[in-house]
């Protein structure tokens, strides 16, 4: 087979190679279109993969589960779900009698 | 007179014909690029399978109903369908839109176009190929605000049952 017989077969496979040279192969873990993108655990935010943000406060009292809220008894008195000291720090706004 | 009679017995016969239904069968494998994300920039898309039918009526034989089965084969994995209208172009080419929809392990939901050329390769069957666009806007496995567009280039074979 001589150069010029090889030649077609070598400018296809530069065009294909330069065509997709260019183009991410989609297998990158961190780039997505959709949240099927992702592997598991991970969600798809702002065309990145991310682990996705801290779930609602629970109803365990968690100490770090997000903001207390206070809750007023037929007396008025105000009682939080959480420890008064977590409270305190993380709702510093709780209404005080 | 005669040619009258030919002509006037040419077309009862065409009149008194029962509609005949005509079925194809296709497979095909697509991919190319898609993007439209909140990066701005594009990559490669799925590679897909296509296994599916259509349906013509002899009467009309340029309006196509087509069916398929769809699989989204890597780098991930989804199962849906597609249903549409094809219109032959011609004596090779067939313009399509039709609506298709993933519901496996998400859903997702789009439209698409696409241009098949069809390359004879014997009395019943073709090799098709040609360009598809898609675009999807529904869907769980969209995030917010996304729509995602892909442009690809399918190939496959085309059998007349």
């Amino acid at each position: 087979m001589s150069t010029f017989d090889r030649l077609p077969i070598a400018i296809v496979t530069a065009l294909a190679l330069t065509l997709t040279a260019g183009v991410d192969c989609g297998g990158s873990s961190t780039e997505c279109l959709r949240y099927s993108d992702c592997t598991s655990g991970l969600t798809c935010a702002a065309g990145k993969c991310v682990a996705p943000p801290p779930q609602a406060p629970s109803d365990d009292g968690s100490a770090d589960a997000g903001p207390v809220v206070p809750v007023l008894t037929d007396a008025g008195i105000s009682e939080a779900t959480e420890p008064v000291a977590d409270g305190a720090q993380s709702g510093g706004d709780a209404p005080a009698e | 007179m005669v040619l009258f009679a030919t002509f006037a017995s040419q077309s009862w016969t065409g009149d008194a014909s029962a509609q005949q239904y005509l079925i194809g069968a296709a497979a095909g494998v697509s991919s190319g690029i898609e993007g439209g994300g909140a990066q701005g920039g594009f990559a490669r898309a799925r590679t897909r399978l296509r296994l599916g039918g259509d349906l013509r009526i002899d009467e009309s034989p340029d309006d196509i109903f087509e069916f398929a089965a769809l699989a989204e084969i890597e780098p991930h994995s989804s199962f849906g369908a597609t249903v549409g209208y094809a219109r032959a172009a011609g004596q090779h080419f067939v313009v399509d839109a039709a609506v298709l929809g993933f519901f496996a392990p998400a859903s997702l939901y789009g439209v698409s176009a696409g241009l098949a050329y069809r390359l004879p390769i014997s009395k019943r069957a073709a090799v098709a190929v040609g360009p598809e666009g898609d675009f999807y806007f529904l869907g769980t496995d969209l995030p917010d605000g996304t729509v995602v567009w892909e442009v690809r280039i399918q190939g496959g074979l085309r059998v007349d049952l």
